[in-house]
């Protein structure tokens, strides 16, 4: 067993100085193909259109410009290091790295940061903070219904600085922040597992963000690059239901005498009392009780999400299911730890996606 | 970084079980991986550049300078450089006073000793490069710092070459100064291949309910209990030897034989934490640009 593993970086110099050497006729090449252009200089390079900040990206002053791009001296250059993308006569660039940027619709997982007026600051990664209603969360009570000034008081019951929940974008602000919602069973606390954090550009946009994925774990892939790894819920009752009720009341019960605090509902005796205190398991902050195995999983996908960040591979649900496959076979699963490893699953998966013939 | 209760709880049921199952699952004696290499400051007589995964990257120098002294207790100066941070800051002053006392406290001063009167002054500067901002506002910056300086401080004086003393190594007689020859290429280590003597290495163990583990990361800090910091030099367990709080919440009491157990721990690993390190010491960078 490995105490400790130091190695050397391993860059060698000579290599880098070949590519730079390169670049730099490229560059020369360029500046030849301007006017034969006149257009876009990168449209010579017809294999990406790669821009680094600072380069030139056209003189033509009839190009728009968009994202990613500046103008000086009626020409326009790059402000990030990307891929250039033109629409009819918009030029933008977009960015390999960056910041999140939020979109209507897209699944993310965040953590509160704040508590405030009427409403939760959420950390999703993005440049502004997004921001969640009162209005817009699944409200304890059984059924849908309308905030009340009682919620706007204990709202930390609901959530508070710290918690992990997802939820989906609603809509932008003007600044490019977003508002969430969770109006939804799929989203709210997160809870059964841990938090891992990728690169947001590596994240596949899809129609589902959520998976169960095969060793009796789920994952949420949360578009911003946060993503939540936990125990499949092993019986996904619906709400309505005698016994299952009577047990999930019991469960939020004793969530909540476990939270230490004043439950609404509690001590009341309406009627619904049974069902607003069901609802408040949603909000519980107690795990179930988790086998080792399955936390052995847990952690050997969550070695395998690192794994395949570290190799830089776009990630997806299959990708991670036959990543998970590949870790299976290099045994323990704290050898996963180690930076070759890591690479060397990143190369059998590239490997296994070639002979497939997709990648 | 705060974590919400349910992860909080599933970290902290899962190092407190008997099977310890940690959140990057290593094993409770292992080390998150790093990289290191030595020797690639041209102008100082040794130098280590070390940096995790996770990006806090410590480069670490020794010059060395004739004194003429008997105090031995100001033959080692260690300064710390934090991005960021203030020189008097707390978290430099004591980052460097900790590596100070635990380097002089076990020195072995005859490697150091040029004659009678003369000796060498080690002036060890050590900079730490981007330190995250997860960790800006948290204890757990100031032990991991300071076990991967130690490390660093290791690796660079463990690669130290002075130049070859020529003059005579006894002045009881005359007073003479020490020369030393002009060939860089006739140099000596500072400590010998064959010596005995290694460096003072500090180890941060953290301990929850009767398990303990060694290298604690940002995330298993905030749950842990306790936590203890052990130097280890040569196989033995060497001061400092202090109790530290590693998170700000939870805490309780702590158990006699887990801090023991701790120790012992330490013991263990020690030997074969030093060796990694030497591995890397003994493995000369073919130019100094390869080592970034």
């Amino acid at each position: 067993m490995d105490v400790i593993t130091i190695t050397q970086p391993n860059q060698p110099q000579a290599e880098i100085n070949a590519t730079l050497d390169d670049g730099d006729v490229e560059m020369e090449d360029e500046e030849l193909d301007v006017d034969v252009n006149g257009g876009i200089v990168d449209s010579a390079k017809s294999k990406n259109d790669i821009v680094v900040p600072g380069e030139l990206i056209t003189d033509d002053p009839s190009w728009m410009r968009g994202h990613g791009t500046y103008f000086l001296n009626e020409k326009t250059y790059s402000a990030v290091a990307g891929t250039i993308i033109r629409v009819n006569k918009l030029l933008s660039v977009i960015p390999f790295k960056g910041r999140y940027s939020p979109e209507t619709g897209d699944h993310i997982v965040g953590r509160i940061v704040e508590v405030s007026n009427k409403r939760w600051k959420v950390d999703i990664g993005a440049e502004h903070d997004a921001i969640l209603m009162l209005g817009a969360v699944n409200l304890p009570g059984g059924v849908l219904r309308r905030k009340s000034e009682a919620d706007e008081l204990q709202m930390r019951a609901i959530l508070k600085e710290g918690d992990l929940l997802n939820a989906e974008v609603q809509s932008l602000f003007q600044d490019g922040s977003a508002s969430l919602h969770t109006r939804s069973l799929k989203y709210g606390k997160l809870r059964n597992g841990v938090f891992v954090v990728v690169p947001s550009n590596l994240i596949i946009r899809a129609k589902n963000h959520a998976h169960d994925m095969p060793g009796g774990v789920s994952i949420i892939l949360g578009v911003n690059g946060f993503c939540w790894i936990y125990k499949t819920k092993e019986n996904q009752v619906p709400v309505a239901g005698g016994s299952s009720t009577q047990s999930k009341a019991e469960a939020g019960f004793q969530a909540a005498t476990h939270n230490g605090g004043y439950t609404p509902g509690m001590g009341s005796v309406s009627i619904t009392s049974l069902e607003e205190q069901s609802s408040w398991d949603i909000y519980s902050d107690k795990n179930d009780t988790i086998s080792n195995s399955i936390k052995e999983t847990i952690s050997r996908y969550k070695n395998c999400l690192l794994a395949l960040s570290h190799c830089n591979i776009a990630i997806n649900e299959t990708r991670l299911a036959k990543a998970y496959d590949i870790s299976l076979g290099y045994g323990d699963v704290n050898s996963l730890v180690n930076e070759e490893v890591e690479e060397s699953i990143g190369e059998d998966l590239i490997n296994s996606g070639k002979m497939r013939g997709v990648v | 970084m705060t974590l919400s209760p349910a992860e909080r709880s599933y970290i902290y049921d899962s190092l407190v079980s008997p099977q310890v199952a940690r959140t990057d699952s290593r094993k409770p004696t292992q080390f998150r991986p790093l990289k290191a290499t030595c020797s690639f400051l041209p102008n100082s007589n040794g130098s280590s550049r070390i940096f995790t995964a996770d990006g806090l990257e410590c480069i670490t120098s020794v010059k060395a300078k004739v004194l003429r002294t008997k105090d031995i207790g100001e033959l080692i100066k260690v300064d710390v450089d934090i991005q960021g941070q203030r020189d008097d800051s707390d978290l430099c002053l004591t980052t460097s006073s900790i590596l100070t006392r635990s380097l002089v406290d076990n020195l072995d001063h005859s490697t150091l000793k040029l004659t009678d009167k003369y000796y060498y002054q080690l002036f060890i500067d050590i900079v730490i490069l981007s330190l995250p901002t997860d960790f800006q506002m948290s204890s757990y910056t100031l032990y991991s710092l300071i076990s991967l300086t130690s490390m660093g401080c290791y690796l660079a004086l463990k690669s130290t070459r002075l130049p070859l003393l020529i003059s005579t190594t006894n002045d009881k007689e005359v007073e003479e100064e020490p020369t030393f020859s002009d060939d860089w290429e006739s140099c000596t280590d500072l400590i010998p291949k064959d010596s005995e003597y290694n460096p003072t290495l500090l180890f941060v163990v953290g301990i929850v309910g009767n398990n303990v583990l060694v290298d604690p990361s940002l995330e298993e800090q905030q749950v842990l209990e306790h936590g203890i910091c052990v130097g280890y030099s040569n196989g033995k367990i060497v001061p400092p030897l202090e109790s530290i709080t590693l998170s700000t919440v939870g805490g309780g009491g702590v158990n006699k034989k887990t801090i023991f157990k701790g120790i012992d721990m330490v013991r263990q690993i020690g030997g074969v934490v030093e060796k990694a390190l030497d591995l890397i010491a003994e493995q000369e960078p073919e130019d100094f640009e390869r080592a970034f």
